[in-house]
């Protein structure tokens, strides 16, 4: 380490702990944090007992002891958040971790003025005295500032209440808030806002009630203007509408609309938006209208799709989804939108990993990713149906054509064969409860049922598959005898550890066996197919191997596969059970020594080549790598001695460049298997 | 080091992302929704904005807070009406006018019967409106007769099931009839309503197998209705009944469960699910997701017990 890196170091060192002492300090002298505060039972008979103590300077004494313990309690929650931050720094904790301590010390803050239960406590315990009038001067000043800090509360209570019930529509629950909260402060600015608001949406609620043209007399050229608009007759009714009146244009409007002149209805309706009268505010809850403004809508719907796109291209699925809430246009400061932001943040950081950016995110664009174009479509279609010469009609043609396209490729989406309602396969994958195929390599059988194998022509071909349904026609069938003895070897050798189960687990495997055993008892016959090893892999799954995290094989018996931000290429001794088929159990021959030679990289930028060897479970890795050579050894005697359950450790020792170490280290994969046989 | 390359990533993202929003919301930008003018011309305006609206296809429209716009055209007329306070023989003008347009909020409401009234008031009146009103009293009287309810209680399940099948013609025909007009979508509508107590009709009587294929057939006539994606709905749950009950019938010893029968019904049960969970209304793609995982949940206790 060079002189400059070591000095900043330890200056580094100095600033934290000097961070930490002076936390401590204040945390000792500020803070005074009671170790145990009282149990809320003692609370409960103080108060009770409270009007037998006696003296009002007691109660006074025990409300001013009250609001000093709930100071002192915030007090030391700022503290603890201060020491923590000051902790997570010196230790280089996560941002995200930095940034959450950061807001529990903004939340302690912020929170220095909330009322507490204490004060709740304080102002019940003066409350006698102070109406008696028995409060000395100071205390009394003290009740008063409790009092107006618990009706300050209150009224934000019953205002945030109120605007609730007006959200909701409740406008009579509305109503009784606003008026207590009033009743409370008079003076109150939001208050009065908030009357404002609630008598107009009830003077539009009821409108009967208020409006004077509600009256009885209706003016003598509605009747014949809304006749002509009742009956289609549009012509007349702009003729009938008199000049001048909001009314008579917003009805106009609407014949024009209905006339088919959509355009300039709409037009007329964005002219009359622009005026202050109760018309111009129908006009512009018509413009907001996307059943009626069909050009609001396709703007709408397709802003959200090439926002959606442009977060998938970036972050697939899940940013798209979810990453809008960073791109809204109104921003929301509340509690909720703070947790939508702080996940959408998440899945950026996701975004931000080096493998996604390097083959995810350009794949995605090749691949020309889209996002659900169902409400587009939908808007793009009624735009057409409504305004077939409008002005976004090519727009929203060519948007229907773009979509329309995806759509019909994807069988998903259209489950209409010939006009037919066919219902495809689900993608969901569920227990099964059906005997399944099984493949079986000729190695396996070679190994324990090598006679058998002989005697029914299970020869040529590196794997067969076996069932009793859902192979052709002519697979062989093999005699219930033979079938079941068949299927017990090959039980049996999975539980000697002779054979061993590809892709699923042994107990998987271990079940379809039973299964295939009970149906052939049962009658079934057993069938049996060579089974022929997938071609090489082209490009195409090279790209689905780096993609979308399965695994190709190539030449030379090398496989190309991800998983998360892994990328490996492998030959591992006597094959990877090439043969295999997907979701299928699948057995082949365990050597007592399996290895494999790899190269890896990863999301970090490290790559390596090396070779590894295991042997009843223990573990030998050499690899050169950036850094060098590096060897390491696991020997995983607990599970040797059979006593995983109760202590799931593992010797390790590496070699390397940076010297020699050994030590125990936990066996994560006994509770992987502990979870699987739960 | 990690971190800051993380960071140094992460925040060109973020800006770019996070670049289009703006403070319009503080800004106070938004016109504050403001009293309304609620006289009959309005009333009449807006609700002329809708009388065309295919409400088979899409669903009806709604105002700001989420209300019916035709229930609302509705109770404002009322509220017009009961405040004239006219007894009917002596109403003038302006009461037929409000009848008329109520009858039309009524029509789109589908209570096709107080419609036909409200237009015979006014085909009886003479008004100017009078022959308009008749020549829509004509077709609504159709539409009201034939969602009359039955005369009597059904006397068996067949008779429903005839009686559902009548309706199912006739509000056929009637769509054929009003082909090209405002009214084809209400008939459509009740042809869709019908076929869909078609379903509930076998399912209800335990003839799952044909409650399966009359919901299909619901999906292929319907596919261009605003309920296609219930009807998905509705078609796994008849799947995942199948299943249940071919299980349920497995476990009292009552027949043989066939795993394969079993698994192709559960299978379609998830894909009708699935479909259903691609809709564009997020109530509805929540409603196709747990009970996708009901469904997962069930299946996993079924395969630890099938022997």
């Amino acid at each position: 380490m060079s002189p400059e890196a070591n000095q900043a170091l330890r200056l580094g060192m100095w600033l934290v702990g000097a961070l930490v002492a002076a936390a401590l300090l204040f945390l000792v002298i500020g803070g005074r944090a009671r170790a145990a505060e009282p149990d809320a039972s003692d609370e409960a008979a103080k108060l009770l007992l409270a009007p037998e103590t006696g003296a009002a300077s007691d109660r006074a004494q025990e409300a001013r002891d009250l609001l000093a313990t709930d100071r002192n309690r915030k007090i030391a929650v700022i503290s603890s958040a201060l020491v923590d931050l000051g902790l997570r720094a010196s230790f280089g904790a996560s941002p995200v971790k930095l940034l959450q301590s950061a807001g529990e010390l903004g939340q302690g803050i912020l929170a220095w003025s909330n009322r507490t239960p204490g004060e709740e406590r304080a102002l019940l315990l003066l409350a006698p005295d102070a109406i008696g009038g028995e409060l000395d001067a100071p205390t009394r000043e003290l009740y008063e500032h409790l009092a107006v800090r618990e009706r300050k509360v209150l009224v934000k209570h019953l205002l945030g209440d109120a605007e609730k019930a007006l959200d909701a529509g409740e406008l009579r629950r509305a109503r009784i808030a606003v008026d207590r909260a009033l009743e409370l402060d008079p003076g109150s600015e939001p208050g009065d806002r908030l009357l404002d608001a609630l008598e107009a949406r009830e003077l539009r609620a009821s409108p009967a009630s208020r409006e004077p043209t509600m009256s009885p007399g209706v003016a003598p050229w509605e009747t014949s203007f809304a006749s002509a608009l009742l009956v289609d007759d549009d012509s007349r009714a702009q003729q009938l509408a008199p000049a001048n009146t909001p009314s008579a244009e917003l009805a106009s409007a609407a014949a024009l609309y209905e006339s088919g002149q959509r355009a300039e209805a709409l037009e007329a309706f964005r002219s009359l938006a622009q005026g202050d009268g109760p018309a111009s505010g129908v006009a512009r809850e018509i413009l907001d209208d996307r059943a009626v403004n069909p050009e609001r809508a396709l703007d709408d719907e397709i802003k959200t799709y090439t926002h959606k796109r442009s977060l998938g291209w970036l972050g697939g699925d899940a940013l798209a989804d979810r990453g809008l809430d960073l791109l809204s246009d109104d921003v929301d400061l509340s509690g909720d939108s703070l947790r939508a932001w702080k996940a959408s943040y998440k899945l950026i950081r996701k975004t931000a990993n080096p493998v996604n950016l390097v083959i995810d995110a350009p794949a995605r664009i090749w691949r020309d990713w889209q996002p659900d174009g169902s409400a587009l479509r939908e808007a793009a279609t009624r735009y057409l149906e409504l305004e077939p010469n409008g002005p976004r009609a090519a727009d929203a043609q060519k948007w229907l054509a773009k979509l329309g396209k995806d759509e019909r490729r994807s069988v998903k989406v259209s489950p209409f064969k010939d006009g037919y309602f066919m219902l495809p396969h689900a993608r969901t994958r569920f227990a099964r409860v059906a005997p399944q195929r099984l493949v079986v390599s000729s190695d396996a059988l070679e190994k324990k049922a090598p006679e058998l194998a002989h005697a029914l022509g299970l020869e040529g071909s590196e794997a067969f598959v076996f069932g009793d349904r859902g192979l052709p026609e002519g697979a062989q069938a093999v005699a219930p005898g033979q079938a079941l003895e068949l299927l017990a070897l090959l039980g049996d050798g999975l539980d000697e550890d002779v054979l061993q189960p590809r892709i699923q687990s042994g107990a998987d495997v271990l079940e379809a066996l039973r299964r295939l055993d009970a149906r052939v008892r049962a009658g079934a016959t057993l069938r049996v197919m060579p089974r022929a090893p997938d071609s090489l892999a082209g490009l195409d799954d090279f790209g689905s191997a780096l993609v979308d995290q399965k695994r190709a094989r190539t030449w030379g018996d090398v496989a190309l596969g991800r998983k998360d931000d892994k990328i490996t290429a492998d030959r591992q001794l006597g094959g990877d059970g090439r043969f295999c088929l997907a979701d299928t159990p699948c057995i082949d021959r365990k050597l007592p020594v399996d290895g494999a030679l790899f190269a890896q990289t990863d999301a970090e930028g490290a790559a390596g080549v090396g070779a590894r060897a295991g042997y009843r479970q223990a573990q030998l890795q050499v690899t050169m790598g950036a850094k060098g050579p590096h060897a390491s050894l696991v020997l995983p005697i607990a599970r040797w001695l059979g006593i995983t359950h109760y202590l799931p450790v593992e010797a390790r020792v590496d070699v390397g460049l940076d010297g020699v170490s050994a030590g125990p280290r936990v066996d994560t994969s006994a509770a992987d298997e502990a979870a699987e046989r739960l | 080091m990690r971190r800051i390359r993380h960071l140094a990533l992460v925040t060109p993202v973020l800006v770019c992302t996070t670049g289009c929003a703006s403070l319009s919301h503080y800004a106070g930008l938004t016109h504050a929704s403001q009293p309304s003018d609620d006289s009959l011309t309005r009333v009449v305006a807006e609700l002329k904005l809708h009388l065309k609206d295919d409400t088979y296809r899409y669903d009806r429209a709604t105002t700001d807070d989420g209300r019916n716009v035709f229930a609302v055209a509705l109770w404002k007329l009322d509220r017009i009406a009961a405040l004239r306070a006219r007894p009917q023989e002596q109403w003038e003008n302006a009461d037929f006018v409000i009848e008329f347009a109520r009858g039309k909020a009524l029509e789109k409401l589908r209570r096709y019967d107080d419609a036909a009234k409200a237009f015979e008031h006014v085909a009886a009146s003479g008004s100017l409106l009078g022959d308009a009103a008749a020549e829509r009293a004509h077709v609504i009287e159709t539409f009201a007769e034939a969602s009359a309810r039955p005369a009597d209680p059904f006397a068996s399940p067949e008779e429903e099931r005839v009686f559902i099948e009548g309706r199912i013609a006739k509000w056929r025909e009637l769509a054929e009839k009003t082909e090209g007009m405002p009214q084809q979508s209400l008939a459509l509508e009740e042809v869709e309503a019908w076929q869909i107590m078609r379903v509930d009709w076998y399912a209800r009587g335990d003839r799952l197998d044909e409650a399966i294929s009359s919901c299909e057939n619901l999906l292929e006539s319907n596919r261009e209705s605003k309920l296609f994606g219930k009807h998905l709905l509705r078609l796994g749950d008849l799947y995942a009944s199948s299943a249940r009950r071919a299980e349920l019938q497995a476990r009292a010893n009552l027949a043989n469960l066939d795993p394969s029968h079993y698994e192709a019904l559960v299978d379609q049960a998830f894909s009708a699910y699935e479909l259903a969970a691609e809709d564009r209304r997020p109530a509805l793609r929540r409603e196709a997701k747990s009970r996708i995982d009901a469904l997962l949940s069930y299946q996993e206790g079924v395969a630890a017990r099938v022997p």
